[in-house]
């Protein structure tokens, strides 16, 4: 069953000029290469961001009383993780601007610790020590913002 | 009377089938990052299921045969393994994925880590198949599954714009993120078309005893059932564009951030609204794959079967369901993260579908068992052509998803 199926694919495929094992080379190839140093940096700086308003948003919620304290501790220390993971695959990528690529892993490094701070202050029900991580949060934030124009501006 | 109230109970029951885990998740994701631009999947995904859902009853109530009955009598046993084995595959991995939500909410309300709760989970499971009626499985669970009308109320809460709401009813091309929009389309597809959902509901005209007079039921509950159900998906994708994608939270990656849906809308009580539809909607589709899971094997193999009947009375039917929920558990006790299994389960859904579906379609043409009440073109046309939208997009999709596409 599986041969008489493959058989016309492999006619095919050897029909334009392509050996199926050549075939199989390419899509690897073009799988690899879909991700260029600079789509990478840009994925992981928006799930920083995404990120980033999750923790925004639930902090939010915890103040207004929508929240409750262990789900929101919980929540912050995943967003947490997330966004170490963030900072470190955007460390590792071979970026041909290392100046830019420096600025965002230090932000990225500040939200994360912004958010740690908030998780535990939630789990002490410090209320002022939230507030101030959540300021340290939006000028974080702030700071992605400006990396992430600087590392994607157009270069003259 | 009679019948009518049956109709109401069956639209419930549908709308409790309809919305689990796997909706959820992917309405939330396709929500937040598409805003209402996948409406469209859920719509297609909701037709289709109408047709196969209608298409099973109707089988049914005239064949007095189940799906699996009638694919291993009319093709042989040895072509029936097939989508059994594809069917028992997919069934497991959405079966794990629904224990995961159960887990998920019981994190959510008591804050003991998921995994602890797998087991729990599955044994409480159990005592409900092992006990249980299929009366009181089918509607009891399926009622307390109307909980999840929190997100239609929700949506229309927030005051959306009708227009652009029903201008993503039609498919349009992504302006961002192609391959991710085409693989949540797909798994849109994949949680709204599940094969376990026209297979349960198949059985259960079987148990229900089912005949000719139900063909009016029938289309009525899988017609006003289904579209209840996508309507909830859609509510659900509504608020998470106007929540989460309002406030730049673009992926839903983690699930603890689905809450965070709905409490900036019902405040604390959208938190407990939210675990207590999570927690009945996994719980009662975790019982109804369980079952069907049951049904599969009994039904192809030739032993007796029913969920009425006592466990010692089908000793190799309810062996399938307490073995199928013990190995489903062991995923998510081990730590596995039960959206991203969701999300790649309901993919892999889609891409199963021919095996599942294409069998059907010629029992649904074949006048030996529905006679003059075989299948119309218009219902053949509609079903092919979505199911294999699905398995294209999935073949295409999955592996871009796995290799690190965006």
């Amino acid at each position: 069953m599986a041969a008489t199926l493959q058989a016309p694919i492999v006619n095919a495929v050897t029909a334009v000029g392509l050996r199926p094992d050549r075939l199989c080379l390419l899509l690897i190839m073009f799988v690899l290469t879909a991700c260029s140093p600079s789509d990478q940096v840009e994925q992981q700086s928006k799930t920083a961001a995404s990120a980033t308003q999750t923790a925004s948003l639930v902090l939010e919620s915890w103040i207004a009383g929508g929240a409750p304290s262990e789900y929101t501790s919980r929540t912050l220390q995943s967003v947490g993780k997330a966004l170490a993971d963030a900072g470190a695959q955007i460390q590792s990528v071979k970026s041909p601007e290392p100046s830019g690529q420096a600025g965002l892993t230090m932000a990225v490094g500040r939200l994360s610790a912004a958010v740690i701070r908030a998780a535990t202050a939630v789990q002490n029900g410090n209320r002022s020590e939230v507030e101030h991580a959540q300021q340290d949060l939006r000028a974080a934030a702030a700071d992605l913002g400006t990396s992430y124009a600087k590392y994607f501006a157009p270069k003259s | 009377m009679k019948k009518l109230l049956e109709i109401s109970l069956g639209v419930v029951t549908s709308v409790g089938g309809f919305l689990e885990v796997g909706s959820m998740a992917t309405a939330a994701q396709a929500g937040a990052a598409f805003r209402f631009q996948l409406i469209w999947a859920v719509v297609l995904g909701t037709i289709c299921i109408i047709f196969l859902v209608e298409m099973a009853g109707r089988f049914a109530a005239v064949s007095h045969h189940t799906i699996a009955d009638g694919i291993r009598e009319r093709f042989g046993f040895n072509a029936f393994l097939w989508p059994l084995l594809a069917a028992l595959l997919v069934n497991f991995l959405v079966m794990a994925a629904e224990i995961g939500g159960v887990a998920i909410a019981l994190e959510l309300a008591t804050g003991i880590g998921f995994q602890w709760w797998a087991l729990p989970v599955a044994v409480l499971a159990w005592l409900f198949l092992w006990k249980g009626t299929f009366g009181f499985i089918e509607k009891g669970v399926a009622i307390l599954g109307l909980v999840t009308l929190c997100f239609v109320v929700g949506a229309v809460m927030l005051k959306p714009d009708w227009g652009q709401v029903a201008a993503g009813a039609v498919p349009t091309l992504p302006d961002h993120d192609a391959a991710s929009y085409w693989f949540m389309a797909v798994s849109i597809l994949g949680a709204s078309i599940s094969p376990y959902l026209f297979m349960f509901y198949s059985s259960g005209a079987i148990e229900d005893e089912w005949d000719k007079s139900y063909l009016g039921a029938n289309r009525a509950i899988a017609g006003l059932g289904m579209s209840f159900g996508g309507t909830i998906a859609i509510g659900v994708l509504i608020v998470a564009a106007l929540v989460l994608a309002a406030h730049g939270i673009e992926q839903v990656d983690d699930y603890h951030q689905l809450p965070l849906m709905l409490i900036p809308i019902f405040g604390f009580w959208g938190f407990v609204l939210f675990v207590a539809s999570l927690g009945i909607a996994c719980f009662g589709a975790a019982l109804e794959i369980g079952l069907q899971q049951a049904y599969l094997v009994a039904q192809g193999f030739g032993w007796t079967w029913g969920e009425d009947l006592k466990p010692r009375d089908d000793p190799g039917f309810s062996t399938v369901y307490t073995i199928s929920l013990f190995l489903a558990a062991i995923p998510i006790a081990l730590g596995l993260d039960p959206l991203k299994l969701t999300i790649f389960s309901m993919a892999l859904t889609a891409a199963s579908l021919p095996l599942t579906v294409v069998p059907f379609l010629f029992l649904l043409n074949d006048e030996r068992y529905v006679g003059e009440h075989r299948n119309g073109m218009i219902a053949n046309a509609a079903v092919i052509f979505i199911i294999a939208l699905g398995f294209v997009l999935a073949i295409v999709t999955i592996p871009l998803q796995i290799f690190g596409g965006t």
